[in-house]
């Protein structure tokens, strides 16, 4: 693995503040060139990003190492390092959606529009939900970053278990009591229109319309026990056995899905390849990737 | 469903249930069987059979690796198959890290789960954090990161869900890669997210076993991986964690779950039934009328 320096505590401070200083340079000096150099250095840039994947992939390892390696330079080596890179730039996009949320619901409240409670409504959970997590585990959060323990206020930084009850008590109240269930509840109504849905919907009105609902009925009851009940009278190991509902349901899934899905897997695959193909060497046109991208 | 306004009033009744009583019914027959539980026939498919068959045969000094990307929406599928592999891997002893790739809330969703395993095992004294598991937390889901987690996972992966360093962690160390004879021998992805494809991908090549525990809406898609031996085994929705309980004989949560799922689809079926006597007896009514005149 490439290691370049490891920083901690202050300096990590100053390491970050030099990256932040020294990308939003880069990015000034980007943005004062023409439209035709920024999409000669997007078409480069996705090219190389393309051209590494692809040698490191193709051009074969060490036997004893393992590794990948072109003239000195370990591919496998930078593969990690470039895999870190990313995580960082995830990190980026949770960011970016937080402040779109903000934005988006700070207009909400400070234009009055329509429904604006529930914006507010946002940035009360937002807020207490940040502020308890982060209270709960401090420690966690600022130990990489080794901030002193001087000076910050008592309520943070007091280590006594009692006294550390409630961020704990009120964020598990937020996590598992609200949290948790609000999700399965947004989940769970799904299942009631879906019965509605094909209660209203699922009509008997062609041959094929048939053949759905028949082989629908077979997977359905055969994917649980009150359907397996129904030809529970069929011997599991005698000569009928495919004929139980359970088995029958998985030679359709087995015997009758699974080739449809490789087809439709193989046509997807082919599609994926060629589309690859036409973003790595910059052929692709479209809301993207025309014009001044 | 539209009618016309000479539709008969037994048309109507069939055709026409207010949605409000859909729902009430769905909650009724599902609830009752749950909290009033039934004896119903369970057979176990093929699919987890090959998944605890698999498990069985892992070797006891190398690393179970756990994806786990579900989260509360997806609990009632996936926690009970969750809660069924942990404890077959206690059971045979093996030592088991955790990762999430979905959501930034599935570490503490899976954590619960797998105290809860430990609890019902009664093994906390012997599944001690650290030493015979660990939760390596979340990290975002990007190709670049597991080609680099897939290559070596240790530079990959430098702290776990509390901030230790994972050079600290007793069962992290050494566990650098994947594959037959390497240092994790299985992956078990249990997921109600799309992340099965990503480690179909960069898993493959490292020839390392792979189970999948998903819901049952994802599972026709991965029968075809199941047939070509690129899975070891599959648990579909409630019933593979039933199917999984039944193999342990650990009857929990899925096992009861499978009681209100069975009366759920009855009712389904029943509606579908209604829906299209509805149609039927509109059919017969038009020809009568069309005869009369």
């Amino acid at each position: 693995m490439v290691t370049f320096w490891i920083a901690k505590g202050p300096a990590l401070y100053a390491a970050m503040a030099s990256a932040f200083v020294a990308a939003v340079a880069m990015l000034f000096v980007v943005h004062q060139t023409n439209p035709q150099f920024k999409r000669r250095l997007t078409v480069l840039l996705t090219f190389l990003g393309g051209l590494f994947y692809f040698m490191e992939f193709f051009v074969p390892p060490n036997p004893d190492t393992k590794e990948t390696a072109i003239l000195g330079w370990s591919l496998t080596s930078t593969v990690k390092l470039i895999g870190n890179a990313t995580q960082v730039i995830g990190g980026f996009t949770f960011i970016l959606g937080i402040y779109n949320l903000l934005n988006v619901h700070g207009r909400n409240v400070g234009r009055r529009r329509r429904d604006w409670q529930y914006s507010l409504l946002f940035f009360l959970g937002f807020a207490v939900m940040a502020l308890f997590a982060f209270w709960r585990d401090w420690n966690v959060w600022t130990r990489p970053f080794g901030v002193p323990e001087v000076g910050l206020p008592s309520w943070i930084r007091d280590t006594n278990a009692e006294h550390r009850a409630l961020p704990h008590d009120v964020y598990t109240f937020l996590f598992e009591g609200l949290w948790r269930n609000m999700e399965a509840t947004m989940f769970s109504i799904l299942a009631f229109y879906i019965v509605s849905a094909a209660y209203r919907a699922f009509r008997i009105r062609s041959g094929e319309a048939a053949v759905l609902m028949v082989v629908a009925m077979i997977l359905m009851m055969g994917q649980v026990p009150l359907g397996m009940a129904l030809t529970n009278g069929i011997s599991v190991d005698g000569p009928f056995a495919i004929l139980r509902i359970e088995n029958f349901s998985q030679w359709v899934l087995t015997a009758l899905n699974g080739p449809e899905q490789r087809a439709i897997g193989f046509g997807l695959g082919l599609g994926l390849l060629a589309m690859s193909l036409r973003i790595w060497l910059s052929l692709e046109r479209g809301t993207y990737f025309g014009g001044n991208a | 469903m539209p009618h016309s306004p000479s539709a008969s009033r037994l048309e109507m009744l069939l055709g026409r249930i207010d949605r409000r009583l859909v729902y009430i019914g769905l909650f009724i027959v599902t609830l009752i069987p749950m909290v009033r539980k039934f004896s119903m026939p369970l057979y176990v498919t093929e699919p987890p059979k090959l998944l605890r068959a698999t498990i069985d045969e892992l070797p006891q000094d190398k690393v179970v690796m756990i994806s786990s990307d579900w989260d509360a929406g997806t609990q009632a599928e996936c926690r009970p198959q969750m809660v069924a592999l942990v404890r077959h891997l206690i059971r045979r002893d093996l030592k088991f890290v955790v990762l999430s790739m979905a959501y930034p809330t599935c570490p503490q969703i899976a954590d619960q789960a797998i105290q809860s395993a430990i609890r019902l095992e009664n093994a906390s004294d012997r599944y001690v954090y650290g030493e015979k598991w660990a939760n390596l937390g979340y990290r975002v889901l990007d190709d670049p990161w597991l080609r680099a987690f897939t290559t070596d996972i240790h530079p990959a992966i430098k702290q776990d869900w509390n901030g230790t360093p994972v050079d600290v962690i007793p069962v992290m160390k050494g566990v650098r890669r994947f594959g037959p004879d390497a240092d994790v021998s299985m992956l078990i992805n249990v997921t109600g997210s799309d992340t099965i494809h990503y480690w179909y991908q960069h898993l493959g090549p490292t020839k390392a076993k792979f189970g999948l525990g998903c819901t049952a809406v994802q599972a026709p898609e991965q029968y075809a991986y199941l047939d070509s031996g690129q899975l070891s085994g599959m648990l579909t929705g409630m019933k593979g964690a039933a199917e999984y309980e039944k193999l342990l004989e650990i009857p929990a949560f899925g096992t009861t779950g499978m009681y209100g799922q069975s009366f759920a689809h009855l009712y389904i079926f029943v509606l579908i039934v209604l829906g299209n006597a509805s149609v039927l007896v509109g059919w017969m009514n038009r020809r009568k009328r069309q005869g009369a005149v």
